[in-house]
């Protein structure tokens, strides 16, 4: 039965029938085209037609197959023709269809259905450092990471961050509550709370900053936090270095600053502390990569009561610069 | 016995059939129409007969790609959908079943309907809650391809989609001996949802093809040293990245071509000589094609379901949820690969046209990936530096006052300064690659405009988004911030998009027609979804002619969801 449908006669009569039929379309197009153009031209007569015809790019549409356009340009007259085939019409408001716009309608979606949910809630996390840092004989375990959870906008967000001693002692602990709220293109201002807990005595401080994506790809925040005996700042940066698409070098640095030395915490009046790291890290899977890294922990405490006071330097000297491995991990 | 799988041979009207082809219908009627509907999820072949009738179930289904059976929404259990034939001047009956435990909904991609059947969720219809019956009853107006999706919920982006194909009420102007759709679609193991989340933290998480210090001395080597870095700092300098192409990519993506996978290599069937139309489909969530037949010319007679005067070309882009008919006629006893590579190079779909099944041809190597240039950020006249032979015409008269740019925030990342008209540029990845490429400027109707008077306005928007944040949206602000567009009934428009992102973006309006002004006048061709390339600007007009309110949006799934919307509202 192929061979039946198939059968060139059979096809060919077939193809005849097409053709006349299309041929017989084409003409009852010109003769329709042809008043149609003439009856949307009236009425257009007085605009100005000076620049209308656009310098557009034409396709070539092939030679046999040019229906309207001919015969629109030899029936009507000129101008007209002009503003008939013009590549881009003048907008043309008049009496009836107004240039300006129709009032902003108060709309009912049906039973309240949004049709896209471009105002969803997310929650992330991020474990930036997870790691140990190893000097022959002694171990430090630090953690620093973030979670946030809200709208493109509005958001509630946690930063949290410390480190542990071969002796379980806790210090460093910073841990900081904040409402976020976007303000422009990369940056957030943040304002909430810190809360130094640990092995220590505790702190509270009020605190406002901001944080972001700086130009070339810089992650900072820069926060400052104020309390009844005075005043702090903390800076942040990293910045991911792509050796390859998953071998990632991360250069990262947090500055302190004090306005007043807290002996019992370790801090010092001015650039109190800095805590830096350059970590290699590889991607297995975009969410869980290890890395190795060199971290550096720097108190430049001016008094000895710092020293003493501060467990940490007073085992690992003021300048401790460690070989660290480590996962980073979000989700 | 092998029996081909079309031997409708539709260049046989449809009056012809009925009227006087009684020989003909004995031919119809021997053929055996189950086989050919058994299959009809995968095969492409489009069903025998037109419809006015259609049972459709919804329902969950255990779809199988990669090993890993995934429990997605389907129609009538498969992915893609079945493919509804429908007939010009029909009164349709479309009753929807919806067998999930979720509320489901069917939008019919381009086709012109009353609001309340265009099913679009919120939009004067409630969506099809769990269990429930709908039926979308409405008049085909219209003919040509088209396809059918879910706007639920991302069942789209899981395989709630299938297409459509219209009879012409007058005799088709094309002839040919055979008719496939080819359906494309990305596939993916992960939830959208999921990718969402993934996107929401990092923008850049499907990306590793992004530019590195090993690339460094690739580019250094091929560019120069000082070029390359004075590029890579200019990038780094606006926070963006040039290897930006598609947001989500092979690295989860399976792309499909009626549902198979590469490997399974979706054949087409052919004699040597026969006429062959293959009707592109682009239903997937966030890959754009670049499509070609190696040692074929295509001819392209249709785009969005209209017909083109046919131009024939090498190679064709598709933009998510565009649809390009075109025929081939392969003379050789031999197979030919229908290859359909992601804009960003990091897969394809594959099929096969092939005289016998079992057949394939060489699978072509993949492109070079395109990477963004000034241009496309529109600076074309400061940076640009790869303009090929491309012609820049800016598109005078019309162009937007600059105190429309929107503002720089937290949902916008960019200001085109100095967009240009992109209408004859193939697009990023497809310049002067030695093939002959469809533009948008080859495209004229074969028909002139329905409506011919010029438009009474004009609407402004610019397409803007912040990578960072994952936040789309049109003049900075995303749907939910945003006032809808109000049009009034039977208004003629003109829409200018201007494009301040790096990406393209396929801009769909439903219900109503999208001229685009591409220079053709009353032949402009007329779509329902228009790619504006990054940089770029056009304009379409659109006649108000159906009240109601309408979806507006750009067709990347993820960034329609995550704000690149507006309602338009005809009254």
């Amino acid at each position: 039965m192929k061979t039946c449908l198939y059968h060139p006669y059979i096809s060919r009569f077939l193809l005849l029938g097409v053709s006349a039929l299309l041929m017989a379309s084409v003409v009852t197009q010109q003769a329709k085209a042809a008043s149609m153009n003439h009856a949307a031209m009236e009425g257009m007569d007085d605009m100005d037609m000076g620049d209308m015809d656009m310098p557009a790019s034409k396709p070539k549409p092939q030679q046999s197959s040019k229906p309207a356009q001919h015969s629109g340009h030899t029936i009507l007259p000129n101008k007209s023709t002009t503003a008939g085939t013009s590549a881009y019409p003048p907008v043309t408001p008049s009496a009836q269809w107004p240039a300006t716009p129709p009032p902003v309608p108060k709309l009912h979606y049906v039973q309240h259905i949004h049709p896209v949910m471009d105002h969803n809630t997310y929650f992330h996390a991020l474990l930036e450092q997870f790691e140990g840092r190893y000097t022959p004989g002694n171990s430090l375990f630090r953690y620093s990471g973030q979670a946030w959870f809200g709208t493109d906008y509005n958001k509630f967000w946690v930063k949290s961050e410390g480190l542990l001693d071969g002796h379980r002692r806790f210090s460093d602990g910073d841990h900081e509550f904040f409402y976020d709220r976007a303000i422009s293109t990369y940056f957030d201002v943040q304002a909430g709370i810190r809360l130094d807990v640990d092995s220590g005595p505790t702190r509270a401080w009020g605190a406002v900053g901001v944080q972001g994506l700086a130009l070339y790809f810089f992650d900072v925040s820069a926060t400052a936090y104020f309390n009844n005996t005075g005043v702090a700042g903390k800076l942040e940066g990293s910045y991911d270095f792509l050796i390859t698409n998953r071998l990632i070098l991360q250069p990262q640095a947090e500055l302190n600053f004090y306005s007043h030395a807290d002996p019992e915490r370790g801090v010092s009046r001015g650039f109190s502390d800095i805590d830096a790291g350059l970590r290699l890290r590889y991607e297995f899977k975009r969410q869980i990569a290890p890395y190795i890294a060199v971290t550096y922990a720097g108190h430049y405490g001016s008094t000895t009561s710092v020293a003493r006071n501060n467990t940490r330097m007073a085992e690992n000297g003021p300048e401790d610069l460690r070989f660290t491995f480590g996962i980073r991990s979000w989700f | 016995m092998h029996i081909p799988p079309v031997l409708k041979g539709r260049n046989v009207s449809r009056r012809q059939f009925i009227t006087g082809g009684s020989a003909l219908a004995a031919l119809y009627a021997l053929k055996p129409p189950k086989q050919v509907f058994a299959s009809t999820h995968t095969s492409g072949i489009v069903p025998q007969n037109a419809s006015n009738t259609f049972d459709l179930t919804i329902g969950w289904a255990n779809v199988n790609i990669l090993d890993k059976p995934q429990r997605v929404p389907t129609m009538n259990g498969g992915v893609p959908g079945p493919i509804l034939r429908w007939r010009e001047g029909d009164d349709l009956r479309l009753n929807i079943h919806n067998t999930l435990d979720e509320t489901t909904s069917i939008h019919w991609h381009g086709i012109r309907c009353p609001a309340h059947m265009d099913g679009v969720p919120g939009l004067s219809f409630a969506g099809i809650e769990p269990g429930a019956r709908f039926t979308y009853r409405f008049p085909v107006k219209q003919s040509g391809t088209y396809w059918y999706h879910s706007h639920s919920n991302m069942q789209e982006a899981m395989g709630l989609y299938g297409a459509i194909v219209i009879d012409p009420k007058e005799p088709d102007p094309n002839s040919y001996d055979r008719d496939y759709v080819i359906l494309l679609s990305d596939w993916s193991d992960v939830a959208p949802h999921t990718i969402i989340n993934k996107l929401k933290f990092q923008d850049d998480y499907y990306n590793f093809r992004q530019r590195t210090a090993v690339s460094f001395f690739h580019d250094a080597k091929k560019s120069g040293v000082w070029p390359t870095l004075k590029d890579r700092m200019q990038w780094a300098g606006m926070n963006m990245s040039a290897t930006d192409i598609s947001d989500v990519s092979g690295i989860i993506y399976t792309y499909l071509m009626n549902g198979c996978a590469p490997a399974a290599n979706w054949t087409g069937i052919f004699k040597p000589g026969e006429r062959i139309r293959l009707r592109f489909i682009n239903a997937s969530a966030m890959t754009f094609y670049d499509i070609r037949i190696p040692g074929l010319q295509m001819d392209i007679i249709q785009a969005d379901g209209n017909n083109v005067e046919p131009v024939r070309v090498d190679e064709f882009r598709i933009g998510v949820a565009e649809t390009y008919d075109c025929i081939v006629q392969p003379q050789g006893d031999q197979a030919y690969t229908i290859f359909a590579q992601s804009e960003d190079r990091t897969g394809y779909a594959r099929g096969t046209l092939a005289p016998h099944s079992g057949m394939s041809a060489p699978v072509p190597p993949m492109d070079e990936r395109p990477v963004r240039t000034m241009v496309d950020m529109g600076m074309a006249m400061h940076g640009g530096h790869d303009m090929g032979g491309m012609k820049m015409h800016d598109m005078p008269m019309h162009s937007a006052p600059k105190a429309h740019a929107p503002p720089l925030n937290v949902e916008n990342q960019n200001r085109a300064a100095m967009p240009i008209n992109r209408l004859a540029d193939p697009g990023d990845g497809l310049q002067n690659n030695g093939r002959r490429v469809l533009t948008y400027a080859d495209l004229r109707a074969t028909h002139p405009a329905t409506d011919q008077r010029p438009p009474s306005r004009e609407i402004t928007l610019h397409l803007t988004g912040n990578m960072e944040r994952y936040i789309w949206g049109f003049d900075g602000k995303k749907f939910s911030e945003a006032e809808p567009i109000p049009l009034r009934l039977d208004e003629r428009v003109r829409f200018t998009l201007i494009n301040d992102t790096m990406m393209e973006h396929p801009i769909h309006l439903h219900g109503l027609w999208s001229e685009l002004e591409n220079g053709n006048g009353l032949y402009n061709p007329i779509k329902h979804t228009i790619i504006v390339q990054p940089g770029g600007k056009l304009s379409y007009l659109v006649s108000a002619d159906t009240p109601g309110l309408w979806a507006f949006h750009c067709h990347l799934l993820y960034h329609m969801d995550l704000g690149m919307f507006r309602t338009v509202v005809v009254s």
